[in-house]
């Protein structure tokens, strides 16, 4: 239901009282005017005192929880309940109103209950027994009012019916039937949608909804007994006296709901002070979760922990996680700490007043989501540098191989080679001295490959100049050997750590690579640069760009980076070309 | 000529000793490291010192400080360095200066007796020697512009043998031309490079270096 405005609301109720007021005259001049045999002030006991009740405590409630329905639904139930005198009316026609419209107060009772304390239905069978409710005190009702002929139905000296359309007991027999049997399933079905919504409640929840029952049950079990001594046929005092005596807590029912509407929030207030006190002793990663599922009533709370470095939010697993967006129903709420943004809670917004709550909760949980917060942080960390950490491990075993496979095709082969030719030397060494000399030069050739081979490899296993020089001198090196025309910058005061070197060298190494092999770029430049703590490294080529980040080459340059603490960066850049970017702290 | 021969390998040093003397110089020093050698070219005052760059205690480039102290306290004793690898740093940090008296080869070198008896006695006499592949690498390096693509072939091949150090004559020998003809492609070279002609052949290996430096 949509709020009404303040001003509108102090519009709308007093008028809304003043038609009470208008009501209660109404009611009080059909029944001491009836000329009909009744009991005047018993009458007008029970339909002042309760319509009384329902009408003021639901004005009340509207206005203290103007976007909740269940005001408007209480003022509703009392304000029809004073029809019920207006069938002692000599009137035909106040008659029929009377008849019509007193029934509608038991469907905005059934909605009542069902609807209570959040204002809103939740499933399908609430939705069913309300329709229910309204059908058979609409349109039944309806068309009961015009079949029922009250002189055949025990009331002597009731008005002529006038919406009466046939005379035919039978048929208002049936309809009668009808109804009643309708009705007693709504009945049941409320009682089956009451007792389910109980059993998915929370204690504080019950607890707000006690004084309803407590009210209601009296009340009812005053009624039944009431039928009972009826049907017995006890004296007409003690039914009297039942009746009256089960009058005293259905007028209650209205201040229960009352009760339990503020109390409601009372117990939400008390439920963020446990939540708070047990937040101060839980050491449990998932207690505050648990605990505003529990102060909320909303088992699909969710918190989300802020992530400044990624600018996005993760769970306490540290997966990432995204806010609800337009269109969701669920809705969220930021929690700050210190005016920083620590994260933030999803909720279902179930709640008229959810929204409100979860501020207040928000704000006292703010220190220790901020705990949280790190923690999930660290979470999210150690989980990409797990991952970093087995795929550093993995290239490490994939480099062996590499290693295993060229020293076993190469170096290794040409030393057999080498070997068979020295043996076959030896043994012409005496007959052909001329054969032998060609196969000793053979294996002269064969060894000279071999040494280039293993040269080559051990440079690239680990450069001797990074070592010997470090990082410039080693680039240098590197820069000329490239096949693409290479200006190298550097702007480095001293040699970085060992670590940090091997990162900046190989990164520039495997960047170079990739611009050969894949960039179709006509030239590059390297420029590296320590300053303030930092050294960064940037290879920039003129090429066709769009490099994929997720290359394994290139991951396993962001894991070497990130292993050092470093950020590491692709992109395409504005003149065309791809630039890599890696800066790692000197530490 | 008189050597003393440097490097922590006892195995290679005994080889590369056995080989030198078959080859004809005298080896009158043996060095396991960069101290041992220093102290015994200052005892021995030989022609030239072969040395390995890899030493104790660090086993990084022990060889080429120890080559720049002598370089710097005895002039008239040449030093050749032998490289696992071969770096331009080092080649430039050796030769750049002053390439006269100094060499920088590959340690694979070894296993062809005439070529390391030629640089040795390049460098024993006062010249130079640069291994063929730092030369290479060198040339080969993509330039913007390059001035080398105005070179004709064998003006390329003429020029890679000046910076190894060779003088005009062995070039001649080893590309079997007359000594003329090297002179003129020479000529050429210097011209088309815009370097300052010279006969000296170290002298030669530094402008060729200069320029290809930059």
């Amino acid at each position: 239901m949509r709020p009404l405005s303040i001003s509108a609301l102090r519009r709308l109720l007093p008028a809304l009282a003043l038609l009470t007021i208008a009501q209660v005259a109404a009611s009080v001049w059909f029944t001491v005017s009836s000329d009909r045999e009744h009991d005047t002030v018993l009458e007008l006991f029970a339909v002042l005192v309760i319509g009384c009740s329902f009408a003021g405590a639901g004005l009340f409630a509207w206005w203290r929880r103007s976007e909740n329905i269940v005001g408007p639904l209480m003022f509703l139930t009392g304000f029809f309940w004073f029809f019920n005198v207006w069938v002692l009316s000599d009137s035909a026609g106040i008659f029929a109103l009377g008849y019509i419209l007193s029934s509608l107060s038991y469907a905005f009772l059934i909605h009542l209950l069902l609807v209570f304390p959040e204002g809103r239905l939740e499933t399908r069978l609430e939705r069913v027994v309300v329709a229910g409710g309204y059908f058979v005190v609409t349109v039944l009702q309806l068309s009961s009012a015009l079949l029922i002929d009250p002189a055949l139905n025990g009331c002597e000296g009731c008005p002529e019916n006038p919406l009466l359309i046939t005379e035919n007991p039978d048929l208002y027999d049936i309809h009668n039937a009808l109804q009643s049997v309708l009705a007693i399933a709504v009945l049941t079905g409320l009682v089956v949608a009451l007792v389910r919504r109980w059993r998915t409640w929370p204690q504080s929840r019950r607890r707000a909804f006690a004084p309803v029952l407590w009210a209601g049950g009296l009340s009812l079990t005053l009624i039944s007994l009431q039928l009972a001594v009826d049907v017995l046929g006890a004296p007409e005092g003690v039914r009297q006296a039942i009746f009256l005596a089960a009058l005293v807590p259905f007028a209650l029912i209205p201040f229960a709901f009352l009760a339990g509407l503020l109390r409601s929030r009372i117990s939400r207030a008390e439920a963020v002070g446990a939540l708070v006190a047990g937040l101060s002793t839980s050491a449990e990663g998932r207690g505050l979760r648990d605990a505003l599922a529990e102060a909320l009533s909303d088992d699909s709370v969710e918190l989300a922990y802020w992530v400044p470095e990624t600018g996005g939010y993760v769970d306490a697993d540290g997966a990432r996680l995204e806010l609800p967006g337009e269109g969701d129903p669920r809705l969220w709420a930021e929690v700050t700490h210190d005016g920083r943004r620590v994260g933030a809670i999803v909720h279902a917004g179930r709640l008229d007043d959810a929204a409100e709550l979860v501020q207040t909760i928000a704000s006292a949980a703010g220190l220790r989501m901020e705990n949280e917060r790190l923690d999930a942080e660290l979470r999210a960390r150690l989980e990409d540098l797990r991952a970093s950490r087995a795929r550093i491990v993995e290239a490490g075993y994939r480099e062996r191989r590499r290693v295993e496979r060229d020293l076993h095709d190469g170096a290794q082969q040409r030393l057999l080679a080498l070997g068979l030719n020295l043996k076959l030397a030896r043994s012409r060494l005496e007959e052909d001295p001329a054969e032998a000399g060609e196969l000793l030069d053979e294996a002269t050739a064969e060894l000279e490959q071999a040494t280039a081979e293993l040269r080559e490899l051990a440079r690239g296993i680990h450069p001797g100049l990074l070592t010997d020089r470090g990082l410039v001198p080693a680039l240098e090196a590197l820069a000329s050997r490239a096949p693409v025309p290479v200006a190298l910058t550097a702007e480095v005061d001293q040699r970085p750590a060992a670590g940090v070197e091997a990162a900046a060298y190989f990164l520039v190494s495997e960047a170079l690579a990739n611009v050969a092999k894949h960039a179709e770029a006509g030239r590059a430049s390297v420029r590296v640069i320590q300053s303030n703590g930092w050294l960064t490294v940037e290879v920039l080529d003129d090429g066709r760009g769009g490099a994929d980040p997720d290359g394994s080459g290139l991951t396993g340059l962001a894991d070497r980076v990130a292993a050092l603490d470093g950020s590491f960066s692709v992109a395409d850049h504005d003149g065309g070309g791809t630039i890599v970017r890696a800066s790692i702290p000197l530490g | 000529m008189r050597l003393v021969v440097a490097d922590d390998s006892v195995l290679l040093r005994e080889g590369l000793v056995r080989l030198l003397e078959e080859a004809g110089f005298e080896v009158v020093g043996q060095a396991g490291d960069a101290e041992d050698l220093l102290r015994k070219v200052r005892a021995h005052k030989p022609d030239a010192a072969i040395v390995d760059v890899r030493m104790p205690p660090t086993h990084t480039d022990e060889g080429i400080r120890a080559a720049q102290e002598i370089r710097a306290e005895l002039p008239g004793v040449g030093v050749l360095v032998l490289s696992q690898y071969v770096e331009e740093t080092y080649a430039r940090e050796l030769l750049a200066d002053d390439a006269a008296g100094m060499g920088y080869l590959l340690k694979d070198r070894v296993s062809d007796i005439d070529a390391l008896a030629d640089a040795v006695r390049r460098v024993g006499a006062g010249g130079s020697a640069l291994d063929p592949e730092v030369v290479s690498s060198m040339l080969g390096r993509r330039r913007q512009e390059d001035p080398l693509d105005a070179l004709t072939p064998r003006e390329r091949e003429v020029l890679s043998l000046m910076a190894e150090g060779r003088s005009n004559r062995a070039i001649a020998t080893e590309l079997v031309v007359t000594d003329r003809a090297v002179e003129k492609h020479v000529t050429s070279i210097f011209s088309k490079l815009d370097l300052p002609a010279t006969d000296e052949d170290h002298r030669r290996v530094l402008a060729v270096l200069t320029f290809l430096e930059t």
